[in-house]
């Protein structure tokens, strides 16, 4: 019996490992919302979405994680910008564009794990040229598909 | 030397020729807005929108140590590719389930009589479920329960009608004797109050109490003489109504396995065999 229960634990911990991506932009997200295959959040001027396992192979993904941050200060704004920037300097490729000495759009393509290659992208729509908004989004991709294919995704 | 000469300026002309080739011709075509600044340090151009783009930029800066700086884009138009209109409102909300069957097998028994037991159920025919926005699930639910013990050979169950006692005895000795089995039945609805916490993605545990209504127990005595076969089964058993169980599980996705602890006796103090802390583990779907 004892044998099962350290077994139980041991699983649980190593689960609990795996979570953690190392990445900078994890302290944006709350973690203890993947809980399903998709879930939305709207909470405190925060939208996440969490899309993993089938529904997110239907784009050809394993992992999307957004997050858009509405109304916030620019303090805030630069926070965000700050951990992204953090991360995107251990990126093997990036495509930035800096406005007004800020950050406008990055994305970036990480190091791939195992078997998935991962991009983080930033837009601060705050910098827009037409019809700037006070939004600034993050987005955390895993899967399959080229830095082109997954840039194709979130353009309109 | 004419011939120097000749090669000299024909290279020049390459030169120049190759320079101009070089320069940048940047044609914007109806710009929305030209933005020239002019400071002491330098020039600056900004040039915004075009016939196709209207949210197009196109910078030039040309600074006094003779240097220019030129930068373009557009405006990127984000796509949400997950659109949020099939997404599932994980909210906090109340709900109505049905959830968890199960079956397993006896793992420990105090009584050392029993050979295995066996019990299967439903935990929630229905239950009244609050799923927090943290991953968290509470329920209180009401379900039904199936528990069989057997004994071990050549032991018998015994349920004396007159005095309501149920007593072990062995099956009696005789040649052609064969299949004996005997049984204990018991049958439940159960009311668990069960706590839920997602872990990771679709890994979750699950905790909780049940409170058992016993409304049913009967003991079955079976076995074949010859070519006869017999089922002896009696019922009217004393046992305790009401008994609390314990469970803990484990699930991936709408499957887990589970563990079972029932600290209470089966039947009333005096009316039959002490079983009590018995432990059970099995698979559980749709937990």
């Amino acid at each position: 019996m004892k044998r099962i229960i350290i077994i139980c634990i041991g699983l649980l911990a190593t689960i609990t490992a795996m979570a953690q991506q190392g990445l900078n932009i994890n302290s944006l997200f709350n973690e203890k919302l993947i809980t399903d295959e998709w879930v939305t959040q709207e909470l405190n001027g925060k939208t996440e979405i969490i899309v993993t396992g089938n529904k997110a192979k239907e784009l050809g993904l394993t992992t999307y994680h957004s997050i858009s941050v509405t109304g916030k200060a620019k303090s805030d704004r630069s926070a965000i910008e700050r951990l992204v920037i953090k991360d995107g300097s251990q990126a093997i490729d990036k495509d930035v564009e800096y406005r007004n000495g800020q950050l406008y759009y990055g994305f970036y393509t990480l190091k791939p794990n195992k078997k998935n290659k991962r991009y983080i992208f930033y837009l601060n729509q705050n910098l827009a040229n037409k019809s700037p908004k006070n939004i600034v989004t993050v987005i955390y991709m895993e899967g399959k598909k080229s830095p082109e294919e997954v840039k194709k995704l979130i353009r309109k | 030397m004419k011939r120097y000469y000749f090669l000299l300026t024909v290279l020049l002309a390459a030169v120049q020729l190759s320079a101009q080739n070089n320069d940048t011709v940047k044609v914007i075509d109806q710009p929305r807005q030209v933005i020239i600044t002019e400071t002491p340090t330098g020039v600056q151009m900004k040039v915004l929108g075009d016939k196709q783009d209207d949210t197009y930029t196109y910078t030039v800066q040309h600074s006094t140590n003779d240097t220019v700086h030129t930068s373009q884009g557009s405006d990127w138009e984000l796509n949400f590719p997950y659109n949020l209109s099939f997404t599932k409102n994980k909210d906090h909300h109340w709900s109505i389930i049905m959830n968890g069957f199960y079956m397993g097998g006896g793992i420990h028994h105090s009584w050392e009589m029993i050979n295995n037991s066996f019990e299967i159920g439903l935990l929630n025919i229905a239950a009244i479920n609050y799923s927090s926005h943290h991953g968290q699930d509470i329920s209180l639910g009401v379900g039904i329960h199936h528990k069989s013990f057997s004994l071990k050979r050549p032991n018998m169950l015994m349920f004396d009608e007159n005095t309501n006692v149920v007593s072990t005895t062995f099956y009696p000795d005789i040649a052609d004797i064969k299949e004996r089995t005997s049984n204990l039945n018991l049958w439940a609805l159960q009311f668990p109050l069960l706590f839920r916490q997602r872990i990771y993605k679709t890994f979750a545990i699950r905790l909780g109490g049940i409170m058992n209504w016993n409304y049913k127990a009967l003991v079955n005595n079976h076995y074949i003489i010859g070519n006869t076969e017999y089922s002896i089964t009696q019922n009217g058993l004393k046992q305790n109504k009401i008994t609390f169980d314990f469970i803990a599980g484990l699930t991936l996705g709408h499957t887990g396995i589970y563990f079972r602890y029932s600290p209470n006796e089966v039947f009333k103090k005096g009316y039959g065999p002490e079983i009590k802390n018995t432990w059970t583990m099995g698979g559980i779907i749709a937990f």
